[in-house]
């Protein structure tokens, strides 16, 4: 085989065709890698936390005191790097690690940093998508800071505004024909029966349940003090306690697919198009279907060079919590760090 | 050598299209390269400063594909300042000047300008397909150049870009004489889209297999879409909501009942629960399903959605799912090669989160699993030492604790040994992204087993530079190291320099490594960029002190010497 030596014969270009050719293969020499064609979320590492010079810190986020805190400035800022730290918190596992992990430099600016800063660009979710999710979560959730307790009467409107171009608003309901469904309290043998054409919202059919079933019977006591000051009248501006999980009981209702849904999600018309039944479960048999709040933070704090940029973004999206534990609603406060940069 | 006559040796190399086996035939002997160079179509370039166009013209006349990858991995996480480089129009420009036919232009990570893509598309008449991944830099107007001049566009498929968004019309600017496209996707963009340009261009696009719509599209549209192009392959919805009740709904059913060939479903950027029974006659058919973006599907109805798709052999999907929803996973999708699990709360404020429960009951039921990217609340060694008894056929394994330095939930050990087994026990893994506690030892497993792997992610783990070093002189196949917050240094970066030349790049974030070592380690290995990105705002960054810790450092094989592009804040040594 003639051309033998193809391994490091050095020399000019235009000499042996096999250097170039082996230097110009191994830039080219990989494959697509093990990667798919799918764009893909790669796993990887984002910004340095504290990183960089003794008085500068490249970025950080903050996070607000009651989100999950990964950090906490470490109670020694001794660094001692110990390789099996038996330290049972995260946190002080973490400033454990900060410390080892070369940011002995930062040990300052770790002190300096909030109580609570979260690591910035972990986890490693492109930025694509994290931008994705929150303009959707804007959108779902709409504008504004919502408490749990309105929650449910601003996200079905919100939702409703959103897909109300996406849907034939079937326009008048008053003239609609009569929507009877069989309401089961729980504990309750005798079921009821109630028009939900009737009504047109939420509030109102919740309304009429609670004074149905809730305050006729006096061996159930779940209402609030409140329901029973008022003395059972309507009160149409005041939030159902049905409706946003402050009394003992939830108001369900399983669809056309024979699935089990919280009151309440979706908007009023699709809940008519959809529901079969409704059934008032007490609170702590209705696990899994359970709401939970989210409330996103974003916020970007950073320094660069030559700019510096702030960013904060307001997020609510609620979810369903689908595992085990008791329902609660819960309002967390998350920030998400989202870096861009503009010069 | 030559027993053959060129044409017959030709022939033969058209068989052969993996890249790395062509290089390697290249190298045979001069008269292989020759009739190698003269034949080759596609051409794969990793890093796009490794090289420049004007080489790549003159060796490759009969380029007709091109591949290239611009920024670092982490610019994805924007650890890479914005201009920081990955600029395609150099490339466009050379080869715009040369006699070059390209027809296909795949670019990752790169920025990309609407001049460049003008220029594009006059140049090349035959020009079929652009693949845009994570790029950024143009808008719509780019785009309505390549939808007017490409007369034979097969493929405009724009994944996950930033595009400056300028609303509407650059669908009306195919042509109505363009009826070849296969594939489009521009789930990807944020604004307004002429739904009757859509649909005109989708009626007049016969061998239309993959269309991905973006959030604008709404479902009433999609249905007609589909009485158009009931032969599609790869579907992305847009927003997939809609009252059920509603006579438009009826008609989406009817027309998704016609899909029987769709075999990948995505989209979903907006979608009600409600809908999703829509969808069911096709998910027994479903070998990949994307509900990653699918924020208002949880309980209930994900669980019921995923046991009608029972071929599916690629999920991505929301941790809404939980542990118990993965239970359904692994005993409803036998066929699953690939999972991903994104986070819905990133804060991991442990609500919606999988943890190793889920992990391990998927492994249990998919034995076929070989590529995983999981975000979760809490791993255990124990559950990955049964994983990778589970699934010994890992080609890519990506686990992120969504606290990166966690230790096993359980015992509160490092998970050294967890990833310890994966590593030993998958004999081809390819890839693997660490997270939660890691102590120097895991790096000493995967030095000994990870045999094959080509990348490597390292988040705040190690205790000194050993760790480094164990995978340096371990891992023989290694292509791409990414490590940052790790106390590896001077020590491990000096130790053996020559190793770099056999990777593609390696990048070291806020670790111990200081410019005077990088100095040492440029002058050393003169085929090596050596950059040094700083954005300290405060301190002016002093080139004379080699003391000073680097924050940023980027290294990669070149044969092109430093960049010519590179931004004030990029020092190459």
């Amino acid at each position: 085989m003639q051309g033998g030596s193809v391994i490091g014969v050095g020399g000019s270009e235009s000499g042996s065709m096999s250097t170039v050719s082996r230097e110009d293969n191994m830039v080219m020499s990989s494959e697509g890698s093990s990667c798919p064609d799918e764009s893909e979320l790669e796993l990887g590492l984002g910004l340095s936390l504290g990183g960089g010079f003794k008085m500068h810190q490249v970025s950080r986020t903050l996070a607000a005191k009651n989100f999950l805190s990964v950090v906490s400035p470490p109670a020694s800022s001794s660094p001692s790097p110990s390789p099996s730290s038996s330290s049972s918190s995260s946190s002080s596992s973490l400033s454990r690690a900060i410390v080892t992990a070369g940011t002995k430099r930062t040990a300052d600016s770790m002190a300096a940093a909030n109580g609570s800063s979260q690591v910035v660009g972990w986890p490693p979710i492109r930025a694509y998508r994290i931008n994705s999710m929150v303009n959707q979560a804007k959108g779902l959730a709409g504008e504004g800071f919502n408490s749990t307790m309105e929650n449910h009467k601003n996200e079905t409107s919100v939702v409703e505004k959103n897909t109300i171009g996406s849907y034939p608003n079937n326009g008048n309901a008053k003239l609609r024909k009569s929507l009877f469904v069989k309401v089961n309290l729980d504990g309750i043998p005798i079921g009821r029966k109630i028009d939900l054409n009737g009504h047109e919202s939420y509030e109102k059919l919740a309304k009429t349940l609670e004074d149905m079933f809730l305050r006729t019977s006096p061996s159930v006591n779940l209402v609030g003090s409140r329901a029973l000051e008022h003395g059972g009248k309507n009160e149409i501006t005041r939030p159902s306690k049905l409706l946003d999980g402050s009394s003992d009981f939830v108001l369900t209702y399983e669809d056309k697919d024979g699935d089990w849904m919280l009151v309440g999600d979706v908007p009023w018309e699709m809940f008519l198009s959809s529901v079969k039944r409704l059934r008032i479960m007490r609170t702590s048999e209705a696990t899994g279907l359970g709401k939970q709040i989210h409330i996103l933070f974003l916020s970007c704090l950073h320094s660069f060079f030559h700019s510096y940029l702030r960013l904060h973004q307001l997020v609510i999206y609620s979810t369903k919590n689908t595992t085990e534990p008791e329902t609660k609603k819960q309002a967390h406060l998350e920030y998400y760090s989202l870096k861009s940069t503009v010069r | 050598m030559n027993y053959f006559p060129d044409e017959v040796l030709e022939h033969v190399f058209d068989f052969i299209t993996s890249h790395k086996d062509r290089n390697s035939v290249s190298l045979v002997c001069k008269s292989w390269y020759k009739i190698e160079r003269y034949s080759r179509q596609s051409v794969f370039i990793g890093n796009c400063y490794s090289i420049s166009p004007e080489r790549l013209i003159a060796r490759f006349p009969g380029l007709k594909s091109l591949t290239l990858k611009g920024k670092p991995h982490f610019a994805d996480f924007n650890l890479v300042p914005y201009d920081w480089g990955g600029f395609v129009d150099p490339w466009i420009k050379a080869l715009a000047k040369s006699r070059i036919g390209l027809e296909e232009l795949r670019l990752k990570r790169m920025v990309v300008s609407d001049e460049s893509l003008e220029l594009l598309s006059r140049t090349f008449v035959n020009f079929r397909s652009l693949v845009l991944v994570s790029c950024e830099g143009f808008t719509t107007d780019g785009l309505a150049a390549i939808a007017s001049n490409c007369r034979f566009l097969r493929e405009l498929d724009l994944q996950e870009n930033e595009v400056d968004d300028h609303r509407g019309h650059w669908l009306s600017c195919f042509h109505e004489s363009c009826t070849s496209l296969v594939s489009l996707n521009f789930a990807c963009l944020k604004g307004e889209i002429n739904l009757g340009a859509l649909e005109r261009l989708v009626a007049r696009s016969p061998n239309l297999k993959s269309l991905r719509l973006n959030r604008a599209v709404p479902l009433d549209t999609l249905q007609k879409l589909l009485m158009r192009a009931p032969e599609l392959v790869d579907l992305g919805t847009g927003s997939f909501v809609h009252d059920p009740s509603s006579e438009a709904y009826n008609k989406l059913k009817s027309a998704i009942q016609r899909c029987k060939s769709i075999r990948s479903l995505s989209g979903f950027l907006e979608v009600a629960p409600q809908c999703m029974s829509a969808i069911y006659p096709i998910c027994g058919n479903l070998t990949f399903l994307n509900l990653s973006y699918a924020l208002g599907l949880h309980g209930n109805k994900l669980r019921k959605l995923i046991q009608h798709c029972r071929k599916l052999q690629r999920l991505w999907i929301l941790d809404y799912i939980g542990d118990k929803g993965l239970g359904v996973v692994a005993s409803t999708c036998k066929e699953l090669q690939e999972l991903r699990v994104f986070p819905s709360d990133p804060s991991g404020a442990g609500n919606a989160a999988v943890t190793e429960e889920g992990l391990v009951l998927i492994s249990a039921g998919c034995p076929k699993l070989n590529s995983l990217l999981y975000f979760c609340q809490q791993m255990t060694n124990a559950a990955l030492i049964t994983v990778a008894k589970n699934c010994p056929n890992f080609i890519r394994f990506r686990l992120a604790t969504l606290d990166p330095i966690k230790p096993d939930a359980v015992s509160n050990q490092p998970l050294d040994e967890g990833f310890g087994a994966i590593v030993q026990s998958c004999k081809g893994l390819k890839r693997l992204s660490l997270s939660g506690l890691l102590t120097d030892q895991v790096f000493l497993y995967i030095g000994m087993y990870a045999e094959q792997l080509e990348m490597l992610s390292i988040a705040f783990a190690g205790d000194s530079d050993k760790g480094m070093l164990y995978v340096l002189n371990g891992c023989k196949k290694l292509r791409k190291l990414e490590i940052r917050d790790c106390p590896f240094g001077n020590a491990a970066l000096l130790e053996d320099v020559g190793k770099y030349e056999t990777m593609r790049s390696l990048w070291m974030s806020s670790c111990e490594v200081t410019l005077g070592c990088c100095k040492i380690l440029a002058k050393k290995m003169p085929s090596l960029n050596v950059e040094i990105i700083n954005e300290s705002e405060q301190m002016e960054f002093n080139l004379d002190d080699d003391r000073q810790k680097v924050d940023k450092m980027y290294l990669y094989r070149t044969v092109v010497g430093p960049r010519k592009d590179a931004p004030e804040f990029v020092w190459i040594l």
